[in-house]
């Protein structure tokens, strides 16, 4: 009688997800994955041996990652981070400028017009609802430590230029409204020189020098 | 408030109704809920077992597609017949051994005890009156025998040198 026996890996699925994989450089699924060598006879697994490890899969690249890979955000949550970050602090400085009329929030769907990550159709309503619910410090806190670990040194910039000129526009916005600003920089680890220069560059009127990613 | 998911199982997050998470939202990770989203209804569950979460084999064509509860459950139902059928096996495979090595010890040997014409020689238990003859060795030619042993019986495999009782 003849017996085949041998040794096989086989997967255990811990859980799935969508991740942004490095290889593709692009939002796909994921399988989170444990590892273990198999016994086998007649290729059946009978007894499980060495443990290998667990792993993070890419299903459209089938590349291999440890879990850290899962610690960046896909480009759709960061834009979702990215827009609400937006919301947060316009909606902040506009509570800080009454009384809140249709000029303020008109000057701060202008300011979310050009934004990235806010949805199309984000009215003044909208505006309304987040001005009661962003009038907190901590909330706005909150929804900016998010996207300031990854959002990059021009991102910020161009951030940080969107609320000083809309603080400029705002007619009613006192030294609290500049106040915040300093608070925003300090939160997306911008130095307050280098808020002081992002300020001097909008005064002279210069043109933004890149996106907002 | 989103509820913490249970302790130790493979969930995945499900939005309610009028929440326009984005794919791969997950507040496990510390994604944030967007303030317009409206409340979520009374009881509503937050969290789903994750159907891709099991053993699977890496080289099988399936682990490139995402089941569905329903591929799931034919999965775990695939497993556990595998484990069976594994489990069958290896009984088996112990039960036929056990019956070899039983056949083989059942093999007269020295010590057994023969009777009958000097012809036709049956095994006999050897407190009976019949046992004309007891068996000394088990080899495979008469040669082999020992001196005192002065018959032997074919057994067709091997020579079963005898002795008078």
């Amino acid at each position: 009688m003849i017996i085949i026996w041998g040794w096989r890996a086989i997967r255990k699925v811990l859980g799935s997800g969508r991740f942004f994989c490095p290889q593709c450089g692009g939002d796909t699924d994921y399988k989170h994955l444990a590892l273990r060598r198999w016994f086998t006879i007649f290729f059946i697994p009978i007894i499980p041996l060495k443990d290998l490890g667990t792993c993070v899969e890419c299903s459209r690249c089938r590349t291999a990652f440890t879990e850290r890979v899962l610690d960046v955000t896909t480009l759709e949550v960061f834009a979702h981070h990215q827009g609400l970050a937006n919301r947060a602090v316009v909606a902040h400085l506009v509570s800080l400028s009454p009384p809140v009329d249709d000029t303020t929030v008109g000057e701060g769907l202008l300011a979310l017009a050009s934004a990235p990550g806010v949805r199309d159709g984000y009215d003044g309503e909208a505006l309304s609802a987040d001005v009661s619910f962003f009038a907190d410090p901590g909330a706005v806190a909150a929804y900016l430590r998010p996207i300031a670990a990854e959002m990059t040194i021009e991102g910020r910039e161009e951030f940080l230029r969107r609320m000083i000129v809309l603080v400029a526009r705002l007619p009613h916005a006192g030294p609290s409204a500049g106040l915040a600003i300093e608070h925003v920089a300090a939160a997306l680890a911008v130095s307050p020189a280098h808020l002081a220069g992002i300020r001097q560059h909008v005064q002279s009127g210069a043109p933004a020098a890149g996106g907002d990613l | 408030m989103i509820p913490a998911p249970p302790e130790g199982a493979s969930v995945l997050f499900n939005p309610p109704p009028g929440w326009a998470a984005p794919a791969g939202f997950d507040p496990r990770r510390g994604h944030l809920v967007d303030p317009a989203w409206p409340s979520a209804p009374e009881g509503w569950a937050f969290w789903l077992p994750d159907a891709s979460a099991g053993r699977e084999h890496a080289a099988l064509p399936s682990t490139t597609l995402r089941p569905t509860q329903a591929e799931a459950r034919s999965v775990r139902l695939r497993n556990r017949l595998i484990v069976v059928g594994a489990v069958v096996v290896v009984v088996g495979i112990g039960l036929a051994a056990w019956a070899g090595l039983a056949s083989s010890s059942n093999q007269p040997g020295a010590g057994s005890c023969w009777g009958g014409s000097s012809e036709w020689l049956h095994e006999v238990p050897c407190s009976s009156a019949e046992a004309d003859y007891v068996a000394v060795g088990r080899t495979a030619s008469p040669d082999e025998c020992p001196y005192t042993s002065d018959t032997y019986l074919d057994l067709g495999d091997a020579i079963l040198c005898l002795e008078p009782n």
